[in-house]
């Protein structure tokens, strides 16, 4: 039988196959076994905490928008973000809103940006490069911890590589095609979240610093007309929903309100989200694209510089603002790390050459090493107190609210110290609540969040129940905290529930603590 | 399959601390709470909900016993929360009934000087919105009438004693002597208090001719016996009692509270004495008690307002106009309008039923039973607070939501096929182009 063998037909799907080169093959299995490694790391424990406060937001407009009532009624679907994630994010709620499957949605799109970083790495600096791309993707803690939350941040990243891999076909093409469905993975990018407008000054940027890529007027007339029409749900949801008013007092409150965070925020939070050794190899390739300029160089420049300029300058930081800007550091990055070798004058000599393969190998291991630790760590750490927003769940409030929602009545009402606490107790307590810093000046607030004017009047008026005391939001707003406690003092407050959670204190050290305090309040 | 177990949550969260408060354990009911408030009409706070007995359209009372040329006052909404206070003795009482025509709620007022409009305006979900949305999500009593004709001293002592007890001159030099609901209790070892609001010890129908709230209201502070006896004086405390008593869950089976200054009697402010009424029932609701309770919210007397229905009469003191009756329990059945007649000897039918005391006079006795308005069939339900508007807010329309899904699908799909216009052909081209380099191998 074994003789028969070489002469019996290929099966169909090996005939497919046949035509594809040995290369191309590798490089299939390889970006998918990246994207099972991605998916590991990704889903592991993906439930382990609840939901913060982003996250209960944005799932719980999500599951308003998939009719639910028991979202709808604290949710308001239209806040001032677009709403592409939340429309897709609805669709899977449609068999069940969960945290885990919420999740889960932005998972697969951030496991859906490691193949195009690998066509993005490939497109503009060969195979080698877009694959040391995806994989460092695959484990970069900052993309992973984002994606492992309901944020939108995650799809926004990914919807800009399609973007900017689209426009990248176009200039290596020609094909006008290309040019077109940028635009609309563009316009995409934008419905993810507002702040992805920047992908047209990253555009605009490269294609005036680069006079070899040329666009006809007509092309480009076509392609601004797909961008409008992309982009249009935007206006019209806001027409819909009767909110250009909350839209417009978001972007002044945006706009005016106090900055959140240092100057230097950004470069003490990049280090520990994208290490030193990918920080070192980026700082290189930056350079080298500054030296060699060519279209990619150009091109991955304005991708890094223009949101991150504006960021810098912008008063509102986050720590998972500059993600879609992280997969143009991950390709210079890569495209270094691999160059390295070959720019080390010992290794150009004859007799050294052997080495540069050992020398590359060392530094992938180095980088994937320093990226994949803090990864695994950041997969089975405790929350610190005060961490910041977006960095992962709220311990306890999941279970809080859950007990919550499975024990006190229908219809209560409560207060807690910041919006933080009161986002997590709508989404799984089910039960309306306000957040005390929440100022009542219409100025100094987010135009999404109502304030409790007048703290007593609403507990004498029985419009609040109880109080939920957390120590996440205490940590943040001590005023705020002692505000809280004060008027539990003073409303014959009862401690009705406690939940503990493993923490860790501000020097490091893991501590089981009360992370929530429930208290009925009275006139 | 570790990561399951981290979807299951298992993970950072260790231990959980939770003081029980509401375990549904039903039990039957085991606590009854019975809130009087004051003076008003059922048309006058309830006229005008959904599904009630209320005011008929086109209709206008007249002005003038006598001549029509007077003109008549229609009811009408009152946007302010409080009127002044009409006479609801019993004479007014009986001139405003008119033998059964129901016309002498105008001129009753006039003849005493009074603005006789008063007694035709009402309240509604406007001003009320914590009663109409408990009366929603509950049972709302559009046959409770008060017991006696006239003011707060009789109805009271009807309420605790199914009989008048010689109170329609006032409360006698010697005090009451009846036989009450609490003597019944005491004798069947069945726990009660009488919570008062602002309790001033001190103050009983002994201290002096003028009569403060507190002794009227309660009645018991009007009975020797009672003020005499150390072991019932002790039932009679004060308010914060009922809210200690609540969460160390030591609710007595019969409690009777007595308002203070939150009584809604005009021209006090009803919004206050809602928001008070309230509060006793979320309280309540908050409570472990709540699973085996019932909460009575009555008002003591027709106020001098307006109400439709003729009373129908079963003795000499009565029954008086309709008043309002929420009846709130988690085996009310939920969302109803209960027109069998009640009183509040419909109370004490209920209570001795309930604990198998006999009943005071003939008037308890042949009273329906406030049970009625409950299915000890059904399951315990879980509380559910007032909402403070009336009607709840309302979710947005669907046809807005559904507009949006279309226009973010519509974006969806059309990227989609744009996508595969555009990498289905590229990906097709490299297949092409290994196939034509592996053909010579």
């Amino acid at each position: 039988m074994a003789a028969l063998a070489p002469t019996r037909p290929l099966p169909p799907r090996s005939r497919a196959l046949a035509g594809v080169s040995r290369t191309t093959l590798l490089a299939f299995v390889a970006v998918a076994a990246l994207v099972v490694l991605g998916g590991v790391v990704r889903f592991w424990s993906l439930g382990a905490v609840g939901f913060n406060s982003d996250e209960a937001v944005y799932a719980g407009q999500a599951a308003a928008l998939a009719g639910d009532p028991e979202y709808a009624k604290f949710f308001a679907i239209f806040r001032a973000h677009p709403l592409l994630v939340q429309f897709v994010l609805s669709t899977a709620f449609h068999f069940g809103v969960s945290d885990v499957l919420g999740r889960s949605v932005m998972v697969i799109f951030g496991l859906a940006a490691i193949p195009l970083i690998y066509g993005l790495g490939a497109q503009l600096y060969g195979r080698r490069v877009g694959l040391l791309a995806a994989m460092t993707l695959a484990v970069l803690p900052y993309h992973v911890g984002v994606t492992r939350q309901v944020l939108l941040d995650g799809p926004e990243t990914t919807l800009f590589i399609a973007a900017m891999f689209l426009l990248a076909r176009y200039v290596s093409t020609g094909a006008a095609r290309y040019l077109y469905v940028a635009a609309m993975a563009a316009g995409l990018t934008f419905l993810a979240k507002e702040t992805a407008i920047l992908v047209l000054p990253v555009a605009v940027a490269f294609v005036m610093m680069t006079p070899t890529v040329r666009i006809g007027f007509g092309r480009l007339l076509v392609a601004t007309g797909v961008f409008i029409l992309t982009i249009a749900p935007y206006p019209i949801s806001i027409a819909i929903s009767g909110a250009s008013d909350t839209a417009r007092q978001f972007l002044l409150w945006q706009l005016l309100r106090r900055p959140n965070h240092t100057f230097s925020f950004y470069a003490e939070v990049l280090l520990s989200a994208y290490g030193w050794v990918l920080i070192v190899v980026a700082v290189i390739g930056i350079t080298l694209a500054m030296r060699r300029a060519l279209w990619p160089d150009r091109l991955l420049l304005a991708w890094v510089f223009v949101p991150l300029i504006f960021f810098q300058v912008w008063p509102v930081k986050g720590y998972q603002y500059l993600l879609p800007l992280t997969p143009a550091v991950v390709v210079l990055g890569s495209r270094a790390l691999l160059a390295i070798p070959q720019g080390l004058p010992a290794l150009r000599r004859r007799g050294g050459r052997w080495l540069a393969a050992p020398i590359t190998a060392a530094l992938i291991v180095l980088l994937l090493t320093s990226l994949a630790v803090p990864t695994v760590q950041s997969m089975r750490a405790v929350s610190a107190l005060g961490s910041l927003a977006g960095t992962g769940g709220l311990p306890g409030g999941r279970e809080a609210g859950t007990w919550i929602d499975g024990n006190l009545p229908q219809g209560a009402s409560f207060m807690t110290i910041g919006p933080t606490m009161s986002n997590i107790v709508q989404f799984y307590g089910h039960r309306r609540s306000r957040g005390l810093s929440v100022s009542p000046n219409p100025l100094h607030r987010n135009p999404a969040y109502d304030p409790i004017d007048n703290p007593d009047h609403a507990i004498r008026g029985l419009e609040i129940q109880y109080a939920a005391f957390d120590v996440w939001s205490a940590s943040r707003s001590p005023f705020f905290a002692s505000v809280l406690m004060g008027y539990v003092a003073k409303y014959h407050g009862t401690l009705i529930y406690e939940q503990k959670a493993e923490t860790r204190d501000r020097s490091g050290r893991r501590q089981l603590e009360t992370v929530i305090r429930i208290y009925e309040v009275r006139p | 399959m570790k990561w399951l177990a981290g979807l299951a949550g298992i993970g950072l969260l260790l231990t959980t601390a939770a003081i029980p408060v509401m375990a549904a354990d039903p039990k039957g009911v085991e606590h009854v709470v019975v809130l009087m408030q004051e003076n008003h009409t059922f048309d006058n706070y309830f006229g005008t909900f959904p599904g009630a007995d209320g005011i008929s359209e086109g209709t206008c009372l007249p002005r003038s016993r006598t001549s029509s040329e007077a003109g008549c006052v229609a009811p009408h909404h009152v946007d302010v929360p409080r009127t002044e206070d009409p006479d609801h003795g019993r004479g007014t009482a009986l001139n405003a009934y008119n033998g059964g025509a129901m016309d002498g709620f105008v001129w009753a007022q006039e003849e005493r000087n009074l603005d006789g409009a008063d007694a035709m305006g009402y309240w509604d979900g406007r001003e009320l919105p914590l009663y109409w949305n408990l009366a929603t999500d509950y049972v709302l009593a559009d046959r409770f009438f008060s017991s006696a004709w006239g003011a707060s001293l009789t109805n009271h002592l009807y309420w605790v004693a199914a009989q008048a007890d010689n109170s329609h001159g006032g409360i006698p030099p010697a005090g009451f002597d009846a036989t009450t609901i609490f003597d019944r209790l005491e004798e069947a070892g069945v726990s009660w208090k009488m919570y008062i609001q602002n309790y001033d010890p001190t103050t009983d129908f002994r201290s002096g001719a003028e009569h403060p709230p507190q002794v009227v209201w309660s009645a018991l502070l009007a009975f020797p016996r009672f003020l005499d006896d150390p072991a019932l004086r002790s039932h009679i405390v004060d308010l914060d009692e009922y809210f200690t008593d609540l969460e160390a869950d030591t609710l007595p089976a019969v409690s009777y509270i007595v308002p203070g200054g939150a009584s809604e009697h005009p021209p006090g402010n009803v919004t206050v004495g809602e928001q008070f009424g309230t509060s006793l029932v979320t309280a309540l609701m908050r409570s472990s008690s709540w699973w085996s309770s019932l909460f009575v919210l009555t008002h003591d007397d027709w106020g001098g307002y307006y109400d439709h229905v003729p009373p129908p009469q079963v003795d000499a003191d009565g029954y008086g106009f309709r008043v309002p009756g929420i009846l709130i329990s988690p085996y009310a059945k939920r969302g109803t309008v209960d027109s069998t007649v009640y009183d509040y000897t419909s109370i004490l039918r209920f209570i001795e039923l309930n604990w198998g005391v006999d009943p005071l006079t003939a008037r308890d006795g042949g009273a329906n039973s406030i049970g009625a308005a409950l299915d000890m069939r059904q399951e315990a339900a879980a509380p559910v607070f007032p909402d403070r508007s009336y009607p709840p807010p309302q979710l947005p329309a669907a046809g807005n939501r559904l507009a949006l899904i279309a226009v973010y699908a519509a974006v969806a799909v059309v990227f989609a096929v744009a996508l595969v216009w555009v990498l289905v052909p590229s990906s097709v081209k490299v297949v092409r182009r290994g196939r034509s380099r592996a053909a010579p191998e």
